[in-house]
């Protein structure tokens, strides 16, 4: 398991980046909605956390080892949401905002997500954060 | 991947269901260009609390706000599109609805007029 899955604005969710490969597609609602991806070797948990059927949408990101990878793949539709919170609980989340006609257009690290009521608490925590901190940095841009 | 079990072909009288939300987002009517090729329903008529469970997922169900609406497999085949299974890990019934020619506005009516009343109220 490897640190954190590479994001690049404009990509679509479920294939956030250039070499990003699909292993498993858990669920779809017209897009995938929850999935894993290989980059560079590295499995990674992709899931819609807000939005599902909207046309901006929340989405998180977790490392994941190839044993989790196992488990969620034999895991029942009961079972499915449980595995992916067991497999993802523990480490931290790259959480992403995205649109349907711009792809991915910020995204952020929440490194201990267990501090947050849930995962979308945390998204909108960190994605703000980091939007007020873009609105800082230009703002002494100008003059 | 483990082998799920098969699901049996779609029958032409089954029905099936599309959720949808009683807002600007409606029910679609459409792919997304750059995001989807197909529309997602559901085998079975599903509650809009069931249909909601079964997406979503997660978060509170709201009567009148999460909706659903029915269609089957035959009105759809006849207005010129074609429902195919696609099961998921998390809906094995789930169905991909494409149009046999290009998606455009002339189609995008023609799949909502396969539908009927729309349902929501049900808990």
């Amino acid at each position: 398991m490897n640190g954190q899955v590479a994001i690049e604005q404009g990509r679509q969710p479920w294939l956030p980046s250039r070499d990003a490969e699909e292993v498993l597609v858990l669920h779809r609602y017209d897009m995938p909605l929850i999935g894993v991806i290989r980059q560079d070797g590295d499995l990674y948990l992709y899931r819609c956390i807000e939005g599902q059927t909207e046309a901006s949408h929340l989405w998180a990101y977790s490392a994941l080892r190839q044993d989790e990878l196992e488990v969620l793949s034999e895991a029942s539709p009961e079972a499915i949401d449980q595995a992916v919170d067991a497999a993802a609980s523990d480490r931290p989340v790259v959480v992403a905002l995205a649109h349907d006609g711009t792809g991915i257009t910020a995204s952020a690290i929440v490194a201990a997500p267990q501090r947050y009521e849930s995962l979308v608490h945390a998204a909108g925590s960190v994605l703000r954060e980091a939007s007020s901190e873009v609105d800082e940095k230009l703002a002494h841009l100008v003059v | 991947m483990p082998e799920r079990p098969s699901r049996p072909p779609l029958r032409p009288d089954e029905v099936l269901t599309q959720y949808g939300r009683q807002d600007a987002t409606g029910f679609r009517n459409r792919p997304r260009p750059g995001v989807e090729e197909a529309i997602s329903v559901i085998v079975g008529r599903l509650t809009a609390a069931e249909a909601h469970a079964l997406i979503i997922r997660r978060g509170t169900y709201r009567p009148g706000f999460d909706v659903v609406r029915y269609t089957t497999v035959a009105a759809l085949s006849e207005a010129g599109f074609r429902p195919q299974r696609d099961p998921t890990p998390a809906i094995p019934d789930h169905v991909l609805v494409f149009a046999e020619g290009e998606w455009d506005d002339e189609a995008a009516d023609r799949f909502d007029t396969c539908f009927g009343r729309v349902a929501g109220e049900e808990t």
